[in-house]
């Protein structure tokens, strides 16, 4: 648990932070958020006394932060920022084997730690594991800075717009990615950035700041639905509800998908029956689930033969991922035009189906 | 395989030099074409101390100098330590040789001292260029990771500024070789005897075998020192 109690941080004339309370509970993702120059990268900062608060103090677990050696603390917080800084020099094994080698673990269980991180990130260790920060893409960067600062197991994590210097969809791969470590995990995080729908989609609690003050610390539900003042409601901006979606997956929403397995000799029959129940139209998929495309079951030629509505799609155009948030959902049905979506694994799999009005009844709730 | 053309030169340029020298033939007119009071190995040798002591004197001094002064408690040196470093490369050795004489006497000191002078600057400046090379971003993720200063230095800062730092020894090193040939001046032996010697007396030969050796060991030290910065530095040629 991390408590900030009427901090304050002057640069010469610039009062960075202002009084600032705050209090993240155990186990809970924290996102700060707000205008450039708002304090937030600040605030963060003197969490792990990379900066010493002008006033103020700063509770982890109930112990002064200032108590101890700074090197110590740091070791016992994970910290991301956005420019990344791995070490040019190391390799990625070596770059995240870092304050394990601070804390002088022995050899075996540092490369032991190293392999079981790379393989959280999903990165092979074999491939990247002797490879140089210049060798990397930058998502792949940003996951190598979030496995070295999870190294030691860190109950705290400080995470500076970690996943800023990423493509739109990179950055939803490494947030999605980032939510199942975290979920998994359960460290106390705080997370700055400048993306809305990215605190959304993370937040336990987002906090809104303004001028090194917090207008607003809450959860993204009420964040939404009651904004505590005018900054707050210009901040987050008039699609308020379409932004409520980021924050579910498709796996959250989804119901169960009426299918056929179009490979039996019994489909004509399994079709005829659910015609009988009234259905519209049925998933196809081969013997393995694996999704091939859709039956129209009100086609003119059913009686004739049912599988005359069968149409062959491409899956990855139209299917969504379990991981896919209902915003992703939502914006390839209104691209492909269509009400209902399948939902599949990595593997094509069919795993359920969303409607549009599934994502109206989320957006409204 | 990479010194392969390099190796090759150094060894055709042995063998014509030492033709060119032990043929006397070559040389009408000439008595003798190698220098008659010291034999080449010992000049050499007497050539190689001043370089090696000047060198790592330079050394010892100027990296530890050049980390002093990029830290926050030395920062305010930063100028001065520039100042004296380009001061003491402005000053010819020949004029500090002259100044040292009388203080140390004739020889070996006042010769290693100009060199030392006179080769402080490469090495100062490229630490504190390599040193300051270093991205801030990633010094704040190595102090944000628990490192302490000296442990962001050792593991982080120097090997980031090894490419820089030894490109100015090896520059350092390079020009006090031939530097060095001044040594003969005030009685140091080395090179320059047998090149002065050649001056005085009119003889070529002479000239030509201490300015060929010196710049044949000039280059082979060069890539000496080449080798050594490969070994202690990581796969990372690409920083450079
Ligand atoms: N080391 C410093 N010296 C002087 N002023 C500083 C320093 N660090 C931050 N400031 C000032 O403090 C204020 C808050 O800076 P901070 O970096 O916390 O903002 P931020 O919310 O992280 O902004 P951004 O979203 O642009 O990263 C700014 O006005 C900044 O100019
Ligand atoms: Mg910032």
């Amino acid at each position: 648990m991390i408590q900030l109690k009427k901090v304050t941080m002057v640069f010469g004339g610039t009062t960075a932070v202002n009084a600032l309370d705050l209090s993240v509970e155990k186990g809970e993702l924290c996102v700060l958020i707000g205008p450039s120059g708002c304090g937030k990268s600040t605030t963060l900062k003197m969490i792990n006394r990379m900066i010493i608060p002008t006033e103020g103090k700063i509770f982890i677990d109930g112990h002064d932060n200032m108590a101890g050696k700074p090197e110590l603390l740091r070791r016992s917080i994970g910290y991301v920022i956005q420019s990344i800084g791995l070490f040019p020099h190391m390799t990625v094994r070596d770059n995240i084997a870092v304050v394990p080698r601070l804390m002088k673990w022995d050899r075996d269980r540092v490369k032991k730690r190293v392999t079981e991180l790379m393989e959280l990130i999903d990165l092979d260790p074999v491939v990247y594991g002797e490879k140089y920060p210049h060798e990397l893409s930058g998502g792949e960067a940003q996951r190598i800075g979030v496995a070295r600062a999870l190294a030691a197991d860190p109950p705290i994590l400080l995470m500076d717009e970690p996943f800023g210097a990423v493509d739109p969809l990179g950055r939803l791969l490494l947030q999605d990615e980032f939510l199942s470590i975290q979920r998994k995990l359960k460290k106390t995080v705080v997370f700055v950035t400048h993306d809305l729908d990215e605190a959304i989609r993370l937040a336990d609690r987002i906090a809104i700041m303004k001028d090194g003050r917090i207008v607003q610390y809450d959860i993204p539900e009420t964040i939404l639905t009651s904004p505590a003042n005018s900054f707050v409601r210009d901040f987050v901006g008039v699609d308020r509800s379409l932004k409520k979606l980021s924050r579910y997956d498709a796996a959250q929403v989804m119901r169960e998908a009426r299918s056929v397995d179009i490979e039996t000799d019994k489909v004509s029959e399994h079709l005829i029956k659910l015609s009988e129940q009234g259905a519209a139209f049925v998933w196809a998929t081969d013997a393995r689930l694996q999704l091939k495309g859709w039956i129209d079951i009100k086609h003119p030629l059913f009686a004739a033969d049912p599988l005359s509505g069968y149409s062959k799609i491409e899956v990855f155009n139209i299917a969504v991922q379990r991981e896919d948030s209902l915003k992703l959902v939502l914006s390839k049905m209104l691209g492909q035009g269509i009400k209902n979506v399948p939902v599949v694994d990595k593997k094509g799999i069919l795993q359920g189906e969303i409607s549009l009005r599934d994502i109206e009844q989320v957006s409204e709730s | 395989m990479k010194y392969f053309k390099a190796w090759l030169g150094i060894v055709l340029f042995t063998f014509l030099f030492l033709y060119t020298v032990f043929n006397i033939s070559l040389w009408p007119g000439l008595k003798a074409v190698l220098y008659p009071r010291v034999s080449l190995p010992q000049m050499l040798g007497q050539h190689l101390i001043l370089v090696a002591i000047s060198s790592f004197a330079a050394v010892l001094a100027g990296v530890p100098l050049g980390i002093f002064v990029t830290r926050k408690s030395g920062s305010g040196f930063k100028g001065i330590a520039g100042d004296l470093g380009a001061l003491s490369q402005t000053i010819p050795p020949v004029a500090v040789l002259a100044l040292a004489v009388p203080l140390v006497g004739f020889g070996f000191k006042p010769t290693v001292l100009a060199l030392f002078l006179y080769s402080i600057l490469p090495i100062l400046r490229n630490t504190i260029a390599g040193l300051e090379e270093v991205s801030p971003t990633v010094k704040e993720a190595a102090r944000g990771m628990g490192m302490t200063q000296s442990e962001i230095l050792l593991k982080v800062e120097l090997p980031l500024a090894l490419p820089v730092l030894f490109a100015g020894i090896r520059m350092s090193v390079v020009v006090n070789v031939g530097t060095a040939t001044i040594g003969a001046v005030v009685g140091a032996g080395g090179l320059g005897n047998p090149i002065i010697s050649g001056i005085v007396w009119n003889n070529q030969a002479f000239i030509l075998e201490g300015a060929v050796t010196t710049a044949v060991l000039a280059v082979l030290l060069d890539q000496i020192i080449g080798r050594i910065e490969q070994s202690v530095l990581p796969g990372n040629r690409l920083l450079s």
